[in-house]
């Protein structure tokens, strides 16, 4: 097991003018037996991260270190780091249990020593049952697991798991998702999950680290990434459906700051604190933002009212869209909501839930 | 404008792949087929827009029997999964290509790619070639090269499947709001039962067997579905499956779990529904949502005593897997909230949204037909 740390960590591809900056200053600790998911967008610089930490690129400044050990330099064999990659890659001549073996085979472990470390994996990943088959016969969700034991198998200090339910059906990735995290909880190891999709980072990470352009954004737990998020970016990158955003400028209402709509009769109305705080900031726009799940239809402080311009019915949810002038924003409301198209209809909202970010830098204000 | 029939398909090569399966679309109906990968979703596509020969079974547009015409006679258009554009040509070539095949005029093709164009927010793209835009721009491009061709019915094999999640809500909508698909009969299959509840004004869930299980609206298919099939197939997560028996006891009959002490009392309304089925084998259907802990609910719920396995908090809701009365248990909560492993928890059941479907056939027993 191990401490992951990278210490201003730069990737540069390319010489000269076609040089790309895959990377830029990344200072990231990942605590010993911490779960961590990397999350962006593609070309957001995820995957080069990745593969430095796993040493399968080289570092071009900054360095990494596994415990006091700096593993900058070290070959991907020498730094007792396996991964699990998207594609299964199994030997589809060989049964699931030589596969799981196999790692142990090329560094020469007597084959009683195999055999009972590959009964131990496969019962920790529920694959005990298929151990005399062969891969092709089984699901995509059965060959995954399969993947993810032939990288435990070594029983590294550091597990990394590069975008492995990308290609699971709904259904499968969901299963996935609750069998990884009990494997975490069972093992205990160092993990480091490389992801584009927020619900699979979320769902999984005890802390997450969202990269956009090259650089990191925010490291956060679940509730401060989507209650505190840094930025504009982050706060439309975390949460499904997306955050709605507003372009509003203050006023002066009643003796109190409010945020007014720009092409719509929208306000909002904002707590003390944000209050005291804009007050000192005096700038002619903000951006404001307020998740879908943050609009009920119950009261509670402020209100939005609005034309229904969509009723979504998803069977555990619905999903309203509104306008009101120029504004599109949507609700997610109980599955029994049955307004219809151009209904008008109030959605309230918790002030408190308010984000407000610089209209120019796009961080978060309030 | 015409609606569209389909009367006893088969297809088949080593084993049959659609079976005896019909439906009909009206004119301005959006059909969406939903079913897991491999089940011949596209086939079906296929075989309608003409690109494969049906066994047997008739393809009707309108009053014509179109199923021995050519693909280019037929007058429907059709998108592909993989997009299929040229890459050589322009997003404008592309959209106007169905056009110029047709030898539309000149003015006219401007004219249309314009408006479609406009309509689809990718007129700034129109110079550029399809490796220089992104991949929802590329749809975007699929769609409206599909929707210049004026056909008499749209055929749309899972086009936003592949994209990211903030793409997908953005072009659900503009499903939502495109007349020209509005106005024709439009048959759209996909993977994905959110996509299917979201868009479809009537959804067929196709099964194993090469045909639809089912066919309704939204609420129909996933309040009362009239198979195991079609509750397991939507929603997320799963539905809860429960083997279990009826049992009467003391004048109340409960569906009760296989070997294991958790049993839930029906209520009247399903008594009389399941009509005199009494000490059947069954298996009992249970929505997650509708199993939450008892402090977040209002109203009647069965009340039982749970231990927190694992828990989630995903998206919109919290999910907990719990152990109640020997059985599993998957329920919903407030994402917001905490739940450790171990924990002990109060749920509550409501046991008047439950299903219950024959264990053999899998049939429900409550949505007679």
């Amino acid at each position: 097991m191990a401490r992951v740390t990278l210490n201003s960590v730069n990737k540069i591809y390319g010489h000269g003018s076609k040089a790309v900056h895959a990377v830029q200053n990344l200072d990231l600790a990942i605590e010993d037996g911490e779960f961590v998911a990397l999350l962006g967008p593609s070309g957001c610089g995820k995957t080069s991260t990745l593969r430095m930490i796993v040493g399968l690129e080289s570092v071009t400044s900054g360095s990494i270190l596994f415990d006091s050990t700096d593993v900058t330099h070290l070959e991907p064999q020498q730094r007792n780091v396996a991964m699990a990659f998207e594609t299964y890659a199994l030997y589809p001549n060989f049964t699931i249990e030589e596969n799981l073996a196999f790692p142990l085979e090329v560094r020469g472990v007597p084959a009683a020593e195999r055999r009972r470390r590959a009964q131990q994996v496969a019962e920790l990943l529920r694959i005990t049952p298929i151990l005399k088959e062969k891969p092709p016969g089984l699901s995509g969700g059965q060959q995954q697991r399969v993947s993810l034991g032939r990288a435990l198998i070594r029983e590294p200090a550091v597990f990394i798991l590069d975008e492995v339910m990308s290609h699971l059906d709904a259904h499968l990735k969901f299963q996935m998702l609750f069998d990884l995290k009990r494997l975490h909880r069972d093992l205990k190891r160092t993990m480091i999950y490389v992801t584009h999709d927020q619900v699979e980072a979320l769902a999984l990470a005890d802390r997450i680290a969202v990269m956009s352009n090259a650089k990191l954004q925010q490291v956060g737990d679940r509730a401060t990434l989507y209650n505190r998020p840094a930025n504009a970016f982050v706060a439309d990158f975390i949460g499904e459906p997306p955050t709605n955003f507003f372009k509003a400028r203050p006023q002066q209402e009643n003796g109190s700051l409010t945020l007014a709509v720009e092409e719509s009769q929208l306000t909002f109305t904002l707590t003390e604190e944000a209050e005291a705080r804009l007050g000192n900031a005096d700038a002619a726009h903000y951006t404001v933002g307020l998740r879908p799940q943050n609009l009920t239809l119950k009261p509670a402080g402020g209100a939005l009212q609005a034309k229904v311009a969509i009723n979504e019915y998803l069977g555990e949810r619905s999903i309203l869209t509104l306008e009101n002038g120029a504004a599109r924003f949507r609700a997610l409301v109980p599955p029994g909501t049955r307004s219809a198209q151009n209904d008008a209809i109030t959605l309230h909202y918790d002030p408190a839930r308010v984000m407000v970010f610089d209209a120019k830098t796009e961080e978060l204000l309030v | 404008m015409a609606r569209l029939s389909i009367e006893g398909l088969c297809k088949g090569w080593d084993f049959p792949v659609i079976d005896d399966l019909s439906f009909e679309v009206e004119e301005g109906e959006f059909f969406v087929v939903v079913g897991p990968s491999g089940i011949g979703k596209t086939t079906l596509l296929r075989l309608i827009a003409g690109l494969e020969t049906a066994d047997r079974g008739i393809v009707r547009l309108g009053d014509k029997d179109i199923t021995r015409l050519p693909p280019y006679h037929r007058r429907v258009a059709m998108t592909f999964e993989s997009y299929a554009l040229y890459p050589h040509l322009t997003v404008f070539e592309n959209i106007a290509s169905p056009l110029r095949a047709r030898k539309v005029d000149r003015a006219t093709i401007e004219t249309r790619v314009k408006s479609v164009t406009k309509l689809l927010r990718i007129d700034h793209l129109l110079e550029r070639k399809p490796g220089e835009v992104s991949g929802g721009q590329k749809q975007r491009t699929a769609l409206g090269r599909t929707l210049v061709a004026d056909p008499e019915a749209f055929l749309l094999d899972e086009p936003i499947s592949h994209l990211d999640a903030k793409i997908r809500h953005e072009l659900r909508m503009q499903f939502h709001t495109l007349e020209d698909l509005r106005r024709v009969a439009t048959v759209y299959v996909t993977h994905d039962y959110a996509e299917a509840l979201s868009l479809g004004d009537r959804i067929g869930v196709m099964g194993n067997g090469g045909g639809l299980v089912q066919v309704g609206t939204a609420r129909e298919l996933f309040e009362r579905p009239k198979a195991l099939f079609v509750a397991e197939h939507l929603g997320q997560p799963t539905i809860n499956v429960i083997p279990a028996n009826l049992q009467e006891e003391a004048g109340q009959l409960y569906a009760h779990a296989d070997g294991a002490a958790f049993r839930l009392p029906l209520t009247d309304e399903q008594r009389r529904r399941l009509n005199g089925a009494a000490s059947r084998r069954i298996v009992i259907g249970l929505r997650p949502q509708h199993v939450r802990p008892r402090d977040e609910q209002q109203g009647q719920a069965l009340e039982m005593d749970a231990q927190v396995d694992i828990f989630e908090a995903l998206g919109s809701n919290g999910i907990m897997i719990t152990q109640a009365g020997g059985i599993q248990l998957t329920a919903l909560t407030d994402p917001e909230r905490h739940f450790d492993p171990g924990e002990q928890v109060l749920l509550g059941i409501e046991t008047d949204a439950l299903h219950l479907f024959d264990a053999e056939s899998g049939i429900s027993l409550l949505e007679d037909d």
